[in-house]
């Protein structure tokens, strides 16, 4: 009898560990495969046309009169149409506005859902701004904070001391004042200051035609940690520690860094740049590629990156500082913070 | 006979020594998952100037699957005049051949490859399509993966890198629900790719090129010469020549992409006796070739080695089970004693059997799939079947490599139909996709 006991006993303690799996395997509770977005496509202005579609597919057939109507986007919500409104200071709004025509808002306005204006929008200052979409161009006092996002068709202006959510995005030109903070901005350019007709036409001798490399591997590997001011390479060069380059320097291809990359003022690179540490840019620099780190990049002032009828990235997994006078086309994203000083 | 029993104590312990350096090497890169800050993916970057690329997609009887892949690719977001497919028919017998003529006809840059000369197989089907290929990447896919729309983007993007020679994406299976089998390959993919090929990318070691949902450069490749046919793990091989070169392959752990797992446990006997074999002629045809190598850091060496030897752990665990039965026979098992004997019994059965185990549920945990982590025990079954396929395929290879005879590509079945349990959204797409063809032809 005692050996039987012992018998099932061992068997059930054997198959015990299979009990869950084998409940899992009956229910199917989490059978289903990963998801992975079939129709997923980078798009740095993914937000605002994304809301837009939306609500015009909420709105269709809709009667725009002005006034409170219900609609249906993720869930219910309440949806003001209004046109052209002048929204005074201090006044928190509590449902979508759908502006048709231009909008205005005083000082410390709280819109706590989405903004939609087919016009143009100032906004005061001290504003608190769920998220916004415009098919004109945006302005933004001082002090405006965006909990989600900002996008417009048009120009976009921001006043010093903002903060725009996670993404802030325009069709045109992305103007921010200092003091700003950011997770990711898109704009042709991006561009922290006012001179930008001087940069749109940097000389095209800034990249002298140089001889191409013919050596057998496209790329070398050097052990230096200096870069002598006016040096010239042809190729890409990967440096395997941190790396200071001189002034003046002019790179024809990409360079990489397995540690920091530090620029000091003048240098033209006409490929991309790639470090594991920081990337320090000094200033009146040209940078034609993406720039890529694996921890910080700060971008100093007069610097230009990338070309008008190019979208290049700057990507800094930890954070971004942007200096004055700092000109980007394209897109710039940080998992951290993002600033302009 | 105190030789024999020496030998088999030495060998026993050499065992012990092989599994906790592996299991080490788990949870080393479990724990950098959990608590190490992540190297991110070059995905972010979004670049206005592409590069032209060649998908080649080798098919041998891919009727089942043929129309969806291609669907998915020509609906991709990448620019039409940079993009190039190349399906390389290759020694079909099914419709294939039709099906490929009639995409062809149909889309411009579609340019089907026909093969019914020379070596079968895909190794030798990449090469003729590689000399066809007009982009400067190749991205290879197989016939049954489903590509998302982003993705040749999210895979090109990295060779912005200039020693970026290959890029591996994430295989994800799409026919989980099938059966129990496919639900167990499902948890071996999550630990494979979410952990172990991230962990590596983290930490600067080797990410494997897995032969689909990659890219390389096609001038690279070139440059070393084309795949040789001999070899049945074209992907393990062009990853160490690549490495050995001193070029780098990395990881895009977003670069997410369906396949079909197989659905019978023949089928996955045969895929993995193949991929035992193949892997092991790498193995022993780079092994010094990476020791020696003066591209790559002692740390790279170091996980080369023990990826290279990954197919042969089973076996020598295999070996080591027959071992320690000889000896419990022969009343030498007392190889320690007292608190000895328990750390090395835990010790083999915890670090040799196990260790992948907690590496797949950790894999579970970042994808959110809590419950199926309850299948975990379960994974036995499978160890056993890999363990006994692997062994034969290492045989395999050594045999290959002592007598330089040709080997033959066996072909994965495919599975699907209209009855496969493929998740909602990508039915949907399908039949969008296969409508819109529809739409076109009318």
């Amino acid at each position: 009898m005692l050996f039987l006991i012992a018998v099932i006993l061992f068997i059930l303690l054997f198959l015990l560990p299979f009990l869950p799996g084998v409940i899992e395997l009956i229910s199917k509770e989490d059978a289903e495969p990963l998801f992975i977005s079939m129709d997923y496509i980078r798009n740095p202005r993914y937000f605002g046309k994304s809301f837009k579609k939306l609500l015009h597919r909420a709105t269709a057939g809709f009667a725009y009169n002005p006034g409170m109507h219900d609609i249906k986007l993720s869930k219910d919500e309440k949806m003001e149409l209004i046109h052209s409104p002048n929204i005074s200071a201090n006044r928190e709004i509590n449902h979508i506005l759908h502006v048709i025509g231009d909008l205005v808002s005083e000082g410390n306005v709280q819109f706590n859902k989405e903004v939609y204006a087919t016009g143009n929008v100032a906004v005061g200052p001290g504003n608190i701004i769920r998220a916004m979409v415009g098919d004109g161009d945006v302005a933004l006092a001082e002090g405006v904070q965006f909990l989600r996002w900002l996008d417009a068709e048009g120009d976009i202006d921001i006043g010093a001391n903002c903060t725009l959510g996670i993404s802030a995005s325009s069709g045109g030109r992305l103007y921010l004042s200092k003091d700003c903070a950011f997770h990711r901005l898109f704009g042709m350019p991006i561009t922290t200051g006012y001179n930008i007709a001087a940069m749109i036409n940097y000389p095209e001798e800034s990249f002298p035609s140089l001889e191409p490399f013919t050596e057998e591997f496209p790329f070398i590997r050097k052990k230096e940690r200096f870069i002598p001011p006016g040096t010239t390479m042809k190729n890409d060069v990967i440096f395997l520690n941190d790396v200071l380059i001189g002034n003046d320097c002019i790179f024809k291809g990409t360079i990489k860094s397995y540690g920091k990359i530090i620029l000091e003022e003048n240098i033209t690179i006409d490929g991309n740049i790639f470090a594991d540490g920081d990337i320090l840019i000094g200033k009146n620099s040209k940078i034609r590629g993406h720039i890529f780190s694996q921890m910080s990049i700060y971008i100093s002032e007069q610097t230009v990156i990338s070309r008008p009828d190019k979208i290049k990235s700057i990507i800094g997994k930890r954070s971004i500082r942007i200096g004055k006078d700092v000109n980007i086309y394209g897109y710039v994203a940080t998992e951290g913070d993002g600033k302009t000083v | 006979m105190e030789v024999v029993v020496l030998i088999l104590k030495i060998y026993l312990v050499f065992t012990l020594f092989v599994m906790v350096v592996y299991a080490i090497r788990h949870f080393l890169f479990t724990m950098n998952r959990l608590f190490s800050e992540q190297r991110i993916y070059y995905q972010d970057i979004i670049d206005s100037e592409l590069r032209s690329i060649t998908v080649i997609i080798p098919m041998h009887n891919e009727e089942k699957v043929a129309g969806q892949i291609l669907d998915l690719l020509v609906s991709s977001d990448y620019a039409y005049d940079k993009l190039e497919i190349i399906p390389v028919n290759d020694f079909s017998t099914d419709a294939t051949r039709g099906i490929l003529n009639d995409y062809a006809s149909r889309y411009p840059n579609i340019k089907p490859l026909h093969r019914y000369e020379g070596q079968p197989g895909k190794p030798a089907a990449l090469n003729e399509g590689i000399k066809l290929a007009t982009g400067e990447i190749i991205i290879v896919f197989d016939a049954d993966y489903l590509p998302p729309k982003g993705i040749l983007k999210d895979i090109v993007v990295s060779f912005n890198d200039p020693e970026v020679g290959a890029v591996m994406g994430r295989i994800v299976p799409v026919n989980t629900r099938t059966n129990f089998l496919t639900r167990l390959l499902d948890l071996e993919r999550t630990g494979g790719y979410q952990v172990d090929q991230q962990a590596r990318y983290n930490m600067k070691l080797i990410p494997q090129y897995g032969g689909t949902i990659g890219g390389f450069r096609k001038d690279v490749i070139m440059s070393m010469g084309s795949f040789d046919t001999k070899i049945l793990a074209e992907d393990t091989d062009l990853t160490f020549r690549l490495i050995i070169y001193g070029w780098k392959v990395i990881y895009a752990n977003r670069a997410e992409c369906y396949e079909e797992a197989p659905e019978t446990w023949n089928t996955r006997a045969r895929q993995i006796r193949r991929w035992s074999r193949g892997h092991n002629q790498v193995m022993f045809r780079y092994l010094l070739p990476l020791l020696s190598s003066q591209q790559l850091s002692r740390k790279e060496k170091i996980d080369g080695v023990l990826l290279l030897g990954v197919y042969a752990v089973p076996l020598i665990l295999f070996l080591a089970i027959c071992d320690s039965l000889a000896l419990f026979f022969l009343g030498e098992i007392n190889i320690f004693g007292g608190i000895m004997a328990f750390i090395f019994v835990g010790a083999y059965n915890t670090f040799g059997n196990f260790a992948p185990f907690y590496q797949i549920g950790i894999a579970a945990l970042l994808d959110g799939a809590t419950d199926r982590i309850l299948l975990l025990p379960m994974l036995m079954f499978n160890y056993f079947l890999n363990t006994f396929y692997i062994s034969i395929g290492f045989f395999e290879a050594v045999v290959d490599r002592i007598t330089g005879r040709n080997t033959k590509w066996t072909k994965t079945q495919r599975f699907r139909n209209k009855n496969s349990k493929a998740p909602q959204h990508v039915k949907n797409l399908s039949r969008h996709y296969n409508d819109n063809n529809k739409a076109g032809e009318k």
